[in-house]
Order: C-alpha cells, then structure tokens, then sequence
C-alpha cells in the first residue's frame, strides 16, 4: 500500500492504493466517479478515457500510483449540479448519444482535443476521436457535436 | 486484477541498477505501461518487480546533438507528432508516430517503448531504421550502442539483457535534401495493428535510399537499395529492380490482419509509390 494524491475535478484526495490497482478502478470504486467505463481494458474502445494533466489519456492501463500528483478531470467535473457543459449539451442536441456508454470518454476526449484546439478540421476530429469506440450511434452525429461544441465554446466559426 | 508487484520510481541510472540487482524475480520497465499493463491483464507477464522510468529527466528529452536526433526514453508518441524540431527535419517519424494506436494511447506509449516490445509490426521501426538509428543502452556495467537493424531477434524479442535499460535513441541526422514517407496498411481506422508498414528515404546528395518494413517477417526489416538507385539504367528498371530486392528480403506470413500474397503484393505497391513520391519531391 502507499498513499498517493490526487487533484480530480478540482478536489484534493488522499487515497490509499494498492501498487496494481488501476487508475481507473480508484475513480470509480474509491471515488465513487462512474462516468468513465472499462470496456475492452485495453486501450482501445475509449470509454475509460479521462483527462490527465491536460491530456486524454485511457485509465485502464494506467497504475493509480502513477498518476499520483496529477490533475484529473472526468465526466462528473463537466456539470455542476442541473448545469451542464457546451460540449455535454451539443452531444445531445446532435443526438450524439444511444446508450450512453461510450459518451463519458467521447466527451473527454472531445474536451482535451477543444482545450488544445479550439478550431478543429473534420480531419482532426477524426484522428482525435479515432480511439473512441461507438457501437450505436454512428459517428457522423458524433462529429458534428464536437463542431457544435466548438461553435458554442467560440471556436469554428 | 494484474498481479501483486513492488513499484519503484528511480530518479536515476545508478538507482535502476540497485533496484534490478537488489530485488529478486522478474523485473520490468514501464514507460508507457500500454503494452505491459495488456500482458499482464492477459497474465502473459507476471513481473515481481516494476520500475517506472518516467521520473529519470534526461529520458524525456527531445534534442539536436551532435550525432543527430536524441529521443529519450520515455518520450510520448504525441510528443513526436508534436515535436517542432521532429517535423522540421525528421518528418517521416511524425508520420509514423501518427500511425500508432490512437489518439489516447499515443499520449502514454512512447518510441522506445514500441521498439522495446518488437512486435514485427510496430509502427516506429521502418521509418527509424531508414534514418539509420542508434539505440543507446545502459547497464551498470557501461554502456553500448547498438544498430536499430540488429536491435531486434525475433518476434517481441531483441538484445536487451535483463540488466540493461534503453536511455533512448540517436536518429542520424541526414542532408537537407534527404526525405522519407511511411505508408500502412490496416483494417480500421483507430487502434488496429498494421498489415504491413512501409517506409522510404531518398537523398540525392548522400546517393541513399532504403526501405523499412513491418509486419513482412519475424523482425521488421531494412533494405540499403543505394546501389541500385543510384546505379546505370532507366527509372522503372531500378524500380523493378528494387521491388524484387525487397522481396528477397521479407518473408510474410498468412494471419488475422493480411495473406502471405496481400503482403507481398502490397510491399511492392507501396514501395512503387513511396519510392515516385520521394522522387516526384525532390529538385531534378
């Protein structure tokens, strides 16, 4: 065991963890965040995505003592109370969601692309997305809720 | 669950080599952990002991030195594409960098980390091993330097002895006019593994070309065509030529991805057009 720090959503945690447990087990069990979901735990569906030190970043393959000191956003930092994000409100006015599974880390991966890239061409919401499984929607809708999430946040006009 | 482990942090070389001697059983690197945290979930590897090497600061480095390009260690494959310096004189591994899984896990995989596990497909070695790289390994003993072209032995197995750790790489620096491509073939858009990977650089000034290949053979492979290239005879003769060359020197196999045909038809393809791109690019 050690203990380790983490900055989610802006709240401090102490947190005592295990050498092998994972970054994404920790968000979800001790801390009770579910947002972000293990799909193939391993790097390549997505749904385990959260943002690490300002980057997207899947959390099933990372060790919690790894991420100890860093500044972790997830899906439940994105609204506050009835209030939600521009990017959460352009996914559902896209009817970018189904059954939802995979939205938490569309979102993330959306936020860190936007943070960094205010003004993305279609081509680099593709690469940016492309480790973003979905298996309902279909990623048109998808790709046009990062546009319009752009658009409210100022960007691509 | 993976398996119970001691975790370790080192700050320094001397620090690993502590570590690796003083504790018993099977030891592992981690950079980027996105490959070593899928084996150990798939129980393929059980390691007694992890070292991150993430806290070593000269493993993060990129920069000019003397001898060209020095990659550290724990550099990210993002930070590749990002890299100013890679896009301004090393393009071709930016390229390549891009191909690597997606977006999230390129944020955490590292260049090292790709050539350390040795799939023969990994999509860093063609355009590397093109450049002519080193890769500069360090054990408590010394430290050695050795060809990425003799870097790998077999299918995820290389040089490396169990005391011994990859500081980083040195890309040779090339002339101006030098530039390269890497083309890959996959299923999918995303996180799919290549059914081949080609890479090409040409130089008229240096009289170099040669290809690198994944995905064709148990290692990925380097072809020196120079001489051909640069030999008597017509355009589309030298091409033939060359395609044949490169034939010689892979052996695909039939799998999930690609046929042992698909494979050798497509090296030839993308070695026709990455060989009329690199030629179409340069000042004739």
């Amino acid at each position: 065991m050690r203990t380790i720090e983490l900055t989610v959503n802006d709240r401090v945690h102490k947190l005592d963890v295990k050498e092998n447990d994972i970054l994404l087990d920790v968000l979800r069990k001790k801390l009770n965040l579910t947002g972000a979901k293990e799909g193939c735990g391993e790097g390549e569906c997505g749904a385990c995505t959260v943002i690490m030190d300002g980057e997207a970043v899947t959390s099933c393959l990372i060790l919690a003592v790894e991420a100890d000191g860093s500044e972790i956003e997830t899906i439940e930092g994105q609204s506050i109370g009835e209030e939600i994000s521009d990017i959460q409100e352009a996914f559902i006015e896209e009817n970018a969601i189904q059954c939802g599974f995979c939205t938490p880390g569309m979102v993330m991966t959306t936020k860190a692309l936007l943070d960094e890239n205010p003004n993305p061409s279609d081509e680099e919401i593709d690469i940016a997305l492309s480790g973003n499984i979905c298996r309902c929607t279909g990623y048109y809708s998808i790709r046009d809720a990062v546009k319009s999430a752009a658009e409210k946040k100022g960007g691509n006009k | 669950m993976i398996n119970e482990f001691e975790y370790f942090k080192p700050e320094s070389l001397e620090e690993i080599f502590d570590i690796i001697e003083n504790n018993e059983g099977e030891t592992a690197l981690l950079a980027g952990g996105t490959d070593l945290f899928v084996n150990m979930k798939h129980r393929v590897k059980k390691p007694d002991n992890i070292i991150d090497v993430k806290g070593l600061e000269d493993f993060s480095k990129i920069e000019e030195r003397k001898d060209g390009l020095f990659i550290g260690g724990t550099v990210t494959c993002n930070q590749i594409i990002e890299s100013e310096l890679v896009n301004h004189n090393y393009e071709i591994l930016a390229q390549a960098a891009l191909e690597v899984a997606a977006h999230q896990v390129r944020n955490r995989a590292t260049v090292v980390g790709n050539l350390c596990t040795t799939s023969p497909g990994a999509d860093m070695f063609p355009g590397l091993l093109v450049l002519n790289t080193k890769v500069l390994i360090e054990s408590k003993n010394g430290n050695r330097e050795v060809p990425l072209n003799e870097f790998a032995t077999g299918v995820k197995s290389n040089v490396l002895k169990e005391n011994e750790v990859v500081r980083g790489l040195i890309v040779k620096k090339h002339a101006d006019d030098g530039r390269g491509s890497y083309i890959k073939k996959r299923r999918t858009r995303g996180a799919d593994l290549s059914a081949i990977g080609v890479a090409g650089f040409l130089s008229e000034e240096e009289e170099y070309l040669a290809f690198g290949l994944g995905a064709v053979a148990p290692t990925p492979v380097f072809v020196d065509v120079s001489d051909i290239f640069f030999g008597e005879g017509p355009y589309d003769e030298k091409l033939e030529k060359i395609q044949d060359e490169i034939l010689e020197n892979i052996n695909p196999i039939d799998d999930v991805r690609s046929t042992k045909k698909y494979r050798k038809k497509m090296a030839q393809v993308y070695t026709k057009r990455i060989l009329s791109r690199l030629w179409e690019a340069g000042d004739k």
